[in-house]
């Protein structure tokens, strides 16, 4: 199969998209400004053709953060795109349409992936879509977009998912979550308690107020909670897999977050490792499990491009993660890993 | 995940979408899934939870092995200690002997210098005994000189008394010459008794100091009997030791057999641990999977209501 990346820094789509020929799959990452009018044009520019779009950052060795992105799948694939609405409060009622593109796909064994852009409620989206994808066995990767728009097949969304399922004709696809931080050597655990699932709130850790915990735990000041967390984020456990919980901000004694969080989940607190033997250890995980590897579609949480910028560690990372061949992806708000919503991580598809 | 969810305004649903009931279904069939995956969850829990208790049990019995065996070890271990106090009156009386044996090996030493005192007195007694008997020998010999000379001057007088008819001034010088050497005799006589009476003294003083000498060696002697009678004292004390130092070695090594057992049984007791921290852990993962269960399942029943309401 054959993935095809093209940028522009300018938004100039025609510029990004030059080259491109009769794709199977679009997947269009613009600007806030110019997102609409992307959507329009590609539709115009490849008409009928399957296509999702977010607004979010886009890269390869390099990061277009205010232009226009686009990958496309070329050859060696089936594909379908379609929307789940309402998705704040319903994504259930538009299964029929996952169950649809699946069907049209028609996926084999350990060949297909769902690569989906949320505007929110993703939690909710992934429990309910990945209840039919699992039983299929297609893999999941995505991420939440900004400013609450998504894009299918030429039209934009608000309160939607958009999703697009792929058929690797060539191979096999396996989906990644890296994770660049790790539970703290004390090894907390934290019982959540008092918490507020539609406003990813936590009252209380361990029956004490969260703020106070946090606080205690890190020997901070309360006016350092809100940037600690690209060092120190909470981490949701499940079994031996830690899921990043990102701390948005202080509310009263408790603490919002990206992510929601509910009674009695344990939750652990997390420091920051090495990224660079992290993606070493992705790539080297990568390569065992792929002889030969095709593409890579990833997602990188906007927490991680803002560490990663400021250490001036990006165009390295890129660079590392580009010998992987043919590496590209967007800058997401949430990132999904089969049924999992995830902060401050990566995740990738990797297609044989 | 800057998008929170959004409140409870249902925006109109398309026309096709409003009497299909599949989604329904579809949350229902999925609710069911994830209170099995509860139900599986659970008995796995319970089945770790018995692991955990079961885990439990097997250390307090061995926790009771090893109070046995450390209670026996202690038993094993005052044997050690009353034979290393055993031990230590063993040693004292060593040590005492021992400081009798030094006591009398000074006095030993004292006596031996003693003897070799009265031996160098003797020597010099005798020295002077022989410069006395040199001197009367050599009086002696003029003596002998002077009484041969007299006897010779008596035959000459003989001799001059034949003829002293006819001559006596010859006789008479003889008899000069005889009163000369009889004074020079008596001279030598009274040397010889001075010397005489020297000697008897300094054979006294010798007397003496041989008596003394042999009262010296008496005192050695005994003082080598005592000292002989201390060592075999510190001989029989030192068996004594090596009988206590038998008894303690045979504790040492009862000890040690202990110790091995003991041994094995704290290795048993942290496998048994290693076992039972493993079923916690995997109890706590266990419980942490529950809280995903429930997330999914309220993510599901979350949609029914406003589905529900939309259909009305």
């Amino acid at each position: 199969m054959k993935q095809f990346y093209g940028a522009s820094r300018t938004g100039n789509l025609s510029e990004a998209v030059r080259g491109l020929n009769s794709p199977k799959l679009l997947i269009l990452m613009s600007n806030p400004d110019q997102f609409d009018k992307h959507v329009e044009e590609l539709e115009e520019l490849y008409p009928g053709v399957p296509s999702i779009g977010v607004v979010d950052m886009c890269y390869d060795r390099q990061v277009t953060e205010k232009g226009v992105g686009v990958t496309a799948y070329t050859e060696g694939v089936e594909a379908a795109a379609d929307v789940i609405e309402q998705v704040s409060v319903m994504p259930a009622k538009y299964i029929g349409r996952v169950e649809a593109a699946v069907s049209k796909v028609r996926p084999g064994s350990n060949d297909t992936v769902c690569i989906d852009f949320c505007t929110g409620n993703d939690a909710c989206m992934l429990t309910t879509i990945y209840s039919y994808l699992g039983s299929k066995r297609v893999r999941l990767m995505g991420g939440t977009g900004d400013q609450g728009k998504v894009s299918c097949n030429g039209k934009v969304y608000t309160d939607a998912c958009v999703f697009a399922i792929i058929r690797n004709l060539s191979g096999k696809v396996e989906v990644y979550k890296e994770n660049i931080y790790q539970p703290m050597t004390a090894n907390y655990r934290l019982v959540a308690s008092k918490t507020d699932r539609s406003k990813y709130y936590i009252g209380e850790l361990n029956g004490k107020p969260a703020k106070q915990v946090y606080m205690d735990i890190l020997k901070i000041p309360e006016k350092d909670i809100s940037t600690q967390t690209f060092k120190n984020p909470l981490g949701k456990l499940n079994g031996e897999d830690v899921c990043i919980v990102s701390i948005k901000e202080v509310m009263g004694n408790g603490l919002a977050c990206f992510r929601q969080v509910n009674d009695s989940d344990v939750l652990t607190m997390l420091e920051i490792r090495d990224y660079r033997q992290i993606a070493e250890e992705t790539i080297s995980k990568i390569r065992r499990d792929f002889k030969n590897i095709s593409a890579v579609f990833s997602v990188n949480c906007l927490f991680r491009y803002i560490y990663f910028s400021q250490n001036k560690d990006m165009d390295d990372y890129l660079s590392r993660m580009g010998t992987l061949n043919n590496f590209c992806g967007f800058v997401g708000y949430g990132e999904h890993y089969n049924s999992q919503f995830v902060n401050q991580s990566m995740t990738c598809v990797v297609f044989e | 995940m800057f998008w929170k969810k959004k409140e409870t305004e249902i925006p109109a649903a398309p026309v096709e979408e409003k009497l299909d009931i599949h989604p329904v279904e579809y949350i229902v069939k999925n609710i069911k899934s994830y209170q099995q995956q509860l139900a599986d969850n659970e008995v796995d829990s319970l089945v770790q939870l018995k692991e955990v208790q079961d885990s439990f049990d097997v250390i307090m019995k061995s926790n009771e092995e090893l109070k046995a065996q450390v209670s026996s070890f202690s038993e094993v271990f005052e044997n050690v200690g009353r034979s290393a106090d055993q031990f230590d009156g063993v040693k004292q009386e060593i040590i005492s002997t021992v400081g009798e044996a030094q006591g009398k090996m000074q006095a030993l030493k004292t006596g031996s210098a003693d003897v070799q005192a009265q031996f160098l007195e003797m020597e010099r007694m005798f020295a002077e005994l022989k410069e006395s008997v040199g001197k009367i020998e050599g009086s002696m010999k003029q003596i002998i000189g002077i009484a041969n000379q007299t006897t010779i001057l008596a035959l000459n007088a003989s001799i001059e008394a034949a003829r002293a008819g006819e001559q006596g001034k010859g006789f008479a010088v003889v008899a000069v010459e005889v009163r000369d050497l009889a004074d020079k005799i008596k001279q030598l006589v009274g040397e010889v008794g001075g010397f005489l009476e020297d000697a008897e003294v300094r054979t006294d003083k010798l007397n003496d100091s041989i008596r003394a000498s042999q009262k010296a060696m008496e005192n050695s002697v005994s003082g080598v009997d005592e000292a002989y009678g201390s060592f075999d004292m510190i001989i029989e004390k030192a068996r004594g030791v090596e009988d206590v130092q038998r008894g303690i070695s045979e504790a040492a090594e009862s000890a040690g057999s202990e110790l091995n057992h003991i041994e094995q049984s704290l290795d048993h007791m942290e496998r048994d641990y290693g076992e039972l921290m493993r079923h916690i852990e995997k109890a706590s993962d266990l419980g942490t999977g529950k809280s995903v269960a429930f997330e999914n399942i309220d993510n599901m029943l979350s949609q029914i209501v406003p589905m529900l309401k939309e259909k009305n």
